[in-house]
């Protein structure tokens, strides 16, 4: 380790959600003046506006800062991170840029659910780990009680943990001084072959993909070319810099260091989170270990709400996957929706987003139908198709088999739960693997559970059972066959092909007749009878009745004043354009979420 | 020339019932001659303005108009005729059986016939509304309306209560009118009627009962010849209220009085629902009058759809063609077609079928 190398440290913050992560982050940026407080917008490190406001961290943003203790100037590297489960895979890389972490813990609510997830998660990145004790200005706090906590259920020493308070301001330079005393200074020779991790990556529309990352060996300077190693494709650096926040350039980049590296790439693709960058000259031989190429595990349907919005719509996602490499999308129809897009996503909570985003940064409005999963079905003559989308599952005859991928489920919990969360898990068609207390307060649970019943509501159910203190975390695991069918649901008597699922056999009379039940709910009456049927094949296993409408009409006479009748007409004309009309049926566009929620008793 | 109506608007009401937001205050005689005083203004200083129109009909609504007299009644009537060209086929008041004595009068000052407040014949429904009179009084204005006019509407409530018998009512004012008028109560934001049921402290008909009850009045006039002309009005032959009629064919007419509504050469406006204003000329001028908007020339075909709709005779298509200067069939040809289900269709016309007049919106929602 160089003296260069002895003055940088290079740490991230985990926490519970809500344990004030980005907050603790804005006050280390005030005090180290990298920006001023004029220019300092709450939860700085969270650029777009759907992060302020649910608080949550999508984007991984890093900032370089500069602290002087004890006459020395040191550089200090914060990379923050997402804290949620369908990006588990980003923070695990994001940390592995990292040497050390800083834990926080609420002094009022102690060890949550996502606490230990991060925990284990940077303990598996080899990263020495500062516990702080968050929000001790409240009446509630208990710092003694917190910090046994953590040593009973962490195992951490939290003797010497900084008790502040984010939002106060108190005692952040405790914590920064901890960060150099205790943290482990970067290594790795700056004269070797090139490898620098990417954490993240994102588009600028000047300079192409933009690569977010830790230089680990070697050093990088415009002008070199380097080489991705997972897909070999070779490009000439053309700037490389650090996070002021802002991109600054600057002439070298050396192991130890953070910071970004552009090279006219045109596809944010190629830049894949996790892979390795090396010299094309002068190329490492091995990779660093843990890339791994995410594919999409959520698929689900969006279509414009105003049909002539399409190109919009396609604009849009064009824009947003710039971006955000892990969205995936193609062109689809349905009779129902007509023309939109298939979309793959990371998970439920990436969905939400990309939604919630098109909707808001493009001013669109959607109509997204249920969730699925990717399922790989054998044909009768041998053929293998991907099916993402429940109305072009092949018909039942021509099906040999269908398999679904499985997901491996962890699940970190106060054993009180340990009742209901199996149950839970059985309900869901999960086969337990293992039971194993980490100490008296935590309890461990392993089940391989199909992918496709996550997605149903599974993290909403947890949550509820759990009093939310039970956290999750899952990888793919492979496919299963199973005895899988395709549930229609008929209006009418005709197929609405948006609402059509793919369910295993067991569960398609319950889940039948909840979406009969519900449509029923949403559908306004009409002008005539409209039976709501849930089938298999040509077998209906539910019906419920959309009775006729019997009245909409004002019985009320005026003296010659119409503008009330006028008025409740025009409304009615309102909640018309609102509804897609399937053959003779009008459907409103919730009726295509509603069937998400469906197991929300 | 333009055949038209004349409305007058008498905003005046010795209580408010419980449901009622219609524009009145509480009567108050300098008040109230004032008003007569603007009111024969209005009627003055409009008259050059409309001496394209002809004024078939007279219709003195409220408020409660009775609670002008006979003489206050004849003096207008007598002004409309002296500015306006007049030819009356119906000259109407509403009354409330209160105030209703001198029915004798009425007819001498020009009037020729005669609306009823009865809205119940239960005294407990009665009160429960607010309204003033017992169910027994109301009987006997009918009766006697019959006796000196021969032409008579009876107001009825429907949706007031559960256990309203309204076949009992039909039995006891069938009888004695030649028009119903037979309106679903609505619960108007404001009122104390409205209070009182989100309060819980009453409760009035659900959805399904105010359709049986309305089914009913629907079946029980039939039996008695009383046959629907539209969605809240039911009338034996030739007796449909021409007034009224006018509304639903979107003819002209012109609304005189505080909260009145206009609807002349394509324009709708309407004075502000205050007396006070009203009194101290605000309405001079026409400066007082709102002035809706000028239509576009496919919204005034919204309203043409819209109001012929809720009749029983529908719209009339040559009119429409000769209104719009285009073809009905060729421009709704297919849509009324998919609605045929729901349609009766002629060359001339074309009709709401009666079991699906109250659900008429969703049909006209294809149209517009």
């Amino acid at each position: 380790m160089n003296d260069r190398q002895k003055h940088i440290r290079n740490f991230c913050i985990v926490a519970h959600i809500d344990h004030g992560k980005s907050t603790l982050a804005d006050r280390i940026i005030e005090l180290t003046g990298q920006v001023s407080k004029r220019e300092l917008k709450d939860q700085m490190l969270d650029s777009m506006d759907i992060e302020r406001e649910r608080g949550i961290t999508i984007k991984l943003t890093p900032v370089r800062m500069f602290y002087e203790y004890k006459g020395e100037e040191y550089t200090l590297n914060l990379i923050d991170t997402p804290g949620h489960v369908d990006f588990t895979y980003e923070v695990s890389r994001s940390l592995a840029a990292c040497e050390g972490a800083i834990l926080i813990v609420d002094a009022s609510q102690g060890i949550e659910a996502q606490t230990l997830t991060n925990v284990y998660l940077a303990l598996d990145n080899d990263l020495e780990i500062i516990p702080v004790i968050n929000k001790i200005d409240l009446p509630s706090a208990r710092p003694d009680e917190v910090k046994k906590e953590i040593e009973d259920v962490i195992g951490l020493d939290a003797s010497d943990a900084p008790l502040v308070s984010a939002k106060e301001g108190l005692n952040i330079d405790k914590v920064i001084e901890a960060v150099i005393e205790r943290l482990p200074a970067p290594d790795g020779d700056e004269n070797a072959p090139l490898k620098a991790l990417i954490f993240d990556s994102m588009y600028d529309n000047y300079k192409g993909a933009i690569c977010n990352i830790r230089i680990k060996e070697g050093s990088l300077s415009a002008g070199d070319r380097i080489r991705f190693m997972s897909n070999g494709k070779e490009f000439e650096v053309t700037e490389v810099g650090v996070f002021s926040p802002e991109m600054e350039p600057v002439k070298v980049l050396k192991a130890g260091d953070v910071g970004y590296l552009a090279a006219s790439i045109k596809n944010v693709k190629d830049t894949s989170v996790g892979d390795t960058v090396t010299n094309a000259v002068n190329p490492a031989k091995e990779p660093l270990k843990g890339y791994k190429k995410v594919n999409p595990m959520v698929f689900a349907g969006i279509y414009p709400a105003d049909g002539s919005k399409y190109n919009d719509l396609r604009d849009a996602l064009e824009k947003l996957n710039l971006n955000d490499a892990s969205l995936i999308f193609e062109a689809e129809t349905s009779t129902a929706l007509g023309f939109g897009f298939r979309c793959g996503f990371l998970g439920l909570l990436h969905m939400e987003i990309i939604e919630e985003r098109l909707e808001r940064e493009f001013d669109l409005d959607l109509i997204t139908t249920a969730p699925s999963v990717s399922y790989l079905v054998t044909k009768t003559d041998g053929e293998v198709l991907t099916v993402d989308n429940p109305s072009h599952l092949p018909s039942v005859s021509e099906i040999e088999k269908i398999e679904e991928p499985i997901v491996k489920a962890f699940i970190f919990t106060p054993p009180d739960y340990v009742g209901p969360i199996m149950e839970l898990c059985q309900e869901k068609r999960g086969v337990f693997v293992d039971l194993s207390y980490i100490d008296s307060s935590r309890v461990r649970i392993e089940y391989r559970i199909p992918l496709s019943e996550i997605v149903y509501d599974f993290f909403d159910n947890l949550k509820s059972r759990t009093r939310g203190y039970a956290s999750l975390d899952y990888e793919f695991d492979g496919y299963n066959a199973d005895d899988l069918i395709k549930l229609d649901i008929l209006l009418n008597g005709e197929v609405c092909d948006a609402l059509s699922l793919i369910v295993h056999r067991d569960k398609a009379y319950a889940r039948g007749r909840t979406i009969a039940e519900k449509l029923k709910e949403v559908i306004p009456r009409q002008l005539f009878e409209i039976p709501v049927q849930a089938a298999i094949g040509n077998k209906v296993i539910a019906r419920e009745t959309v009775k006729a409408l019997r009245k909409d009409v004002l019985a009320k006479c005026y003296g010659g004043d119409i503008t009330r009748k006028k008025k409740l007409l025009e409304k009615q004309k309102e909640g018309k354009k609102r509804m897609r009309q399937v053959g003779s049926v009008q459907i409103p566009s919730e009726a295509f979420m509603t069937i998400l929620k469906f197991d929300n008793k | 020339m333009k055949d038209a109506g004349i409305y007058i608007h008498v905003p005046f009401c010795e209580r408010k019932c419980r449901y009622c937001d219609f524009y009145s205050v509480k009567k108050e005689e300098t008040l109230l001659n004032a008003y007569v005083e603007e009111l024969l203004k209005e009627i003055r200083l409009n008259a050059s303005d409309n001496l394209d129109k002809k004024i078939l009909t007279l219709y003195f609504g409220g408020g409660t108009p009775s609670l002008l007299g006979a003489s206050t009644v004849g003096r207008i009537i007598d002004a409309v005729t002296k500015y306006y060209c007049t030819d009356f086929k119906e000259v109407t008041i509403e009354v409330n059986p209160n105030s209703a004595e001198d029915l004798d009068g009425y007819k001498k000052a020009g009037v020729n016939r005669l609306s009823v407040g009865v809205q119940s014949t239960d005294d407990r429904i009665l009160k429960k509304l607010g309204r003033l009179h017992k169910a027994e009084t109301a009987l006997k204005v009918l009766e006697k309306g019959m006796e000196v006019f021969g032409n008579v509407s009876a107001d009825l409530i429907i949706g007031a209560d559960s256990e309203q018998d309204v076949s009992s009512d039909l039995d006891r004012i069938l009888p004695r009118c030649t028009h119903l008028s037979s309106y679903m109560l609505s619960l108007e934001e404001g009122t104390p009627l409205s209070k009182a049921v989100s309060q819980k402290k009453v409760s009035i008909a659900t959805e399904i009962e105010v359709l049986e009850q309305y089914k009913t009045i629907y079946d029980v006039c039939l039996k008695n010849g009383f046959y629907r002309y539209e969605v809240s009005n039911f009338s034996k032959l030739g007796c449909e209220s021409v007034h009224n009629f006018a509304y639903w064919k979107m003819k002209d007419y012109l609304g005189f009085g505080p909260g009145a509504h206009s609807y002349v050469n394509g324009e709708r406006y309407y004075n502000p629902s205050d007396v006070k204003a009203y009194v101290g000329g605000a309405h001079s001028g026409l400066s007082g009058q709102i002035s809706e908007r000028y239509f576009s020339l496919e919204e005034e075909k919204s309203e043409f759809i819209m109001l012929a709709l809720r009749t029983r005779d529908g719209i009339d298509v040559a009119e429409y063609n000769r209104r719009f200067s285009e073809d009905f069939f060729e421009r709704f040809g297919s849509v009324i077609k998919k609605l045929s289900g729901f349609l009766t269709v002629s060359s001339d016309r074309v009709s709401i079928r009666p079991e699906f007049l109250l659900v008429q919106n969703s049909i006209i929602l294809e149209l517009i």
